[in-house]
């Protein structure tokens, strides 16, 4: 019900103004005796042309603005007033303004072409900005994470012990991996608390490739294991220094100044994460081992871990 | 830099046709926002030697034309298209672009797209570049008048086939083949609507004895003027000043006299539209001789200017709506086109 009124309306519309404009021009050229050919001659266009626009075959033109041109001209030709029959032509046509459109094929060009992406590097470089204050300011937030990670990573030396054994060769070390494997969980709890004594960063070493199978087999031990693997540092200090440790459960196990010529030890399960305030003053040692300190270049402070494997 | 591009964002983007006679502001969005005589008053106070300062600017400027007392001078900038007066273009942009953004209380810094006659020399494009950059714009962009023109007048100026384009402007007369968003040809001659006030005022005083101020020609030209006789014969009453008297006559004028007054400039602008289709390569001299050439610019206006070009040329011409701001709306398309990222029909400075 809608519809029907709607789109007999647009039909009659274009109809007769279709008609209008054709037809009026063809009406007052006959009342003037005039021919299409004469018409034509007088106004310097191909006769074709003249019929086209008497039939309102409008499309057969390049343009709108040529037709409006001709049309212009062919009404102050037959003394007609050029304004309603241009109105009635943009009436029967819609908007001509897709006289314009074949610029938009136009490639862009190098030199001007420069000049836009100031807009989006500008915001470019102010999202970087919000991007570092945010990464600046969860800090904090970032390292605590950091720490549990390294919760998680503990239970990965207990699982790997049982693969110490039979150290020499590649192959062997994935045959006593997949043994267990088959073998019903409770064999593999024993082994693991048999072997959890010894070093872990030297298994480590040996059997990196084997990490990602034994988790599925070992969940529940993992969970039994009683004892953690206990280890300790040693900090002898030879000048006052901000001293922090914390081990692999996150606990702090010391947080002070150490008096230049004291030495501290602490126990606890590996890996530690150390903080010395002045680095060369302090020389540290793991299970009785020299560690290596390394600080950033021009730095004092240096944060590092010591019994972590990778 | 930071600061102007900030200024930049409360500024609108203008297209300005930086005419002889006059000056036209197109801004996107709002179409043409202003259309002033481009004459700039000057006040030098103290004598010469004193400070100068600017009295008036636009059509309050035009109205003192020839009516200023000695210590105000209105001149007009530009002449036959370009800048004459370097300073005083400046100020006079600075002005109208002021203008157009006066609500804002920033000090405007827009992109800005002039139009320069496609005969103007490197050192005339440089001199509006810098007068524009002068008055506060951010950018400056040129385009040749007549592509500007072609695009306004909506001339499908993209496709592979000849436009012809003629527009007559104040000072000067440009001519100009297109072809794929590109010029093919083009000539610029200095015969404007300027030219023809003066053959005006040089044909009264040969044929009258009596002198006209050219606001005088300039309004004959409007009211009487034609380039081809008509059937009508209209007339005019002017006043000057008789010279062999000296004192101020009243005659009459009739569109006959200032038809024939009028040839040698014409003639003028005939000769280089045959020029240009002399020139053009013959596949695109057929697409003209099929559609025919557009007149835009003010001179457009002149009463049967389309009819003399068609009798000369064999082809159809006619006059493109709005002649007097296709090159503005011309420009303010170019510069859609430039965001559009394609930026090709810019002049080389």
């Amino acid at each position: 019900m809608d519809e029907r009124p709607e789109s007999f309306n647009g039909e009659f519309e274009v109809g007769v103004s279709d008609l209008d404009v054709g037809e009026r021009l063809r009406q007052a050229r006959r009342s003037r005796g005039l021919t299409e050919e004469q018409v034509a001659q007088d106004l310097h266009i191909n006769v074709r042309h003249v019929v086209d626009i008497e039939h309102n075959k409008f499309d057969q033109f390049a343009s709108a603005v040529f037709v409006k041109g001709y049309l212009r001209n062919y009404a102050r030709l037959l003394a007609l007033e050029p304004d309603p029959i241009i109105k009635a032509f943009d009436q029967a046509t819609g908007a001509e303004e897709p006289a314009l459109s074949p610029i938009r094929n136009v490639m862009a060009s190098g030199a001007h072409g420069a000049n836009i992406p100031w807009g989006t590097l500008g915001t470019l470089v102010l999202v970087l900005v919000g991007v570092a204050g945010v990464g600046w300011i969860g800090n904090g937030v970032y390292r605590m994470l950091k720490e549990t990670e390294n919760q998680a990573e503990v239970t990965l030396p207990n699982i790997q012990l049982p693969l110490s054994e039979p150290v020499e060769g590649a192959a062997p070390v994935d045959e006593s991996v997949r043994l267990p494997g088959k073998a019903p969980n409770g064999t593999v709890t024993q082994e693991i608390t048999v072997n959890l004594v010894p070093e872990a960063d030297e298994s480590a070493e040996s059997a990196p490739s084997t990490v990602e199978t034994p988790p599925e087999l070992v969940d529940e031990p993992v969970a039994d294991v009683p004892a953690q693997p206990q280890a300790n540092v040693t900090l002898h200090f030879s000048a006052d220094s901000w001293v922090e440790v914390y081990d692999a459960t996150d606990l702090r196990l010391v947080s002070r100044i150490g008096k230049a010529g004291s030495t501290s030890t602490v126990e606890g399960v590996p890996p530690f994460s150390v903080v010395l305030g002045y680095a060369p003053g302090v020389s540290v040692e793991y299970n009785g081992e020299p560690v290596e300190v390394v600080t950033r270049r021009g730095r004092d402070v240096a944060r590092f871990k010591v019994g972590a494997r990778d | 830099m930071l600061f102007k591009r900030l200024r930049g964002i409360f500024s609108s983007d203008l297209s300005i046709d930086l005419g002889t006679a006059n000056t036209l502001i197109y801004v996107r969005g709002q179409g043409i926002v202003l259309d002033e005589p481009s004459v700039v008053a000057i006040r030098q106070d103290r004598g010469p030697g004193g400070p100068k300062s600017i009295a008036a600017v636009g059509a309050e400027a035009k109205a003192m034309i020839g009516r200023t007392p000695g210590n105000i001078t209105a001149i007009r900038p530009l002449k036959d298209g370009v800048i004459a007066d370097f300073t005083v273009t400046e100020k006079m942009l600075q002005y109208f672009i002021h203008k157009v953004h006066e609500s804002r209380f920033l000090r405007p810094s827009p992109r800005v797209l002039i139009c320069v006659p496609c005969g103007s020399t490197q050192v005339e494009r440089r001199a509006i570049k810098e007068s524009a950059a002068g008055a506060g714009a951010r950018e400056v962009y040129l385009i040749e008048e007549p592509m500007a023109a072609a695009i306004g007048a909506g001339m499908p100026v993209g496709e592979a086939s000849g436009s012809m384009v003629l527009d007559i402007g104040g000072g000067t007369t440009e001519v100009a083949i297109l072809s794929l968003n590109g010029i093919v040809y083009s000539a610029s001659v200095r015969v404007g609507g300027d030219r023809l006030d003066e053959a005006i005022v040089n044909y009264v005083r040969r044929n009258y004895g009596t002198l006209i101020g050219e606001a005088t020609a300039e309004r004959i030209k409007h009211e009487i003027g034609s380039a081809y006789p008509g059937k009508e014969v209209r007339e005019i009453e002017v006043k000057g000043r008789n010279l062999s008297e000296g004192v101020p006559r009243s005659f009459s004028l009739n569109s006959n006299e200032i038809l024939e007054a009028l040839q040698e400039p014409l003639a003028g602008i005939v000769g280089a539209v045959k020029t240009a289709l002399e020139q053009t390569p013959p596949d695109l001299g057929s697409d003209i001789a099929e559609r025919g050439m557009v007149l835009t610019g003010g001179g457009a206006l002149l009463r049967d200017l389309d009819r003399l070009l068609m009798e000369e040329t064999g082809l159809p011409v006619f006059v493109a709506e709005e002649p007097l701001t296709c090159v503005a709306r011309g420009g303010g398309r170019a510069l859609e086109m430039i965001d559009e990222g394609g930026a090709d029909v810019f002049a080389v400075e």
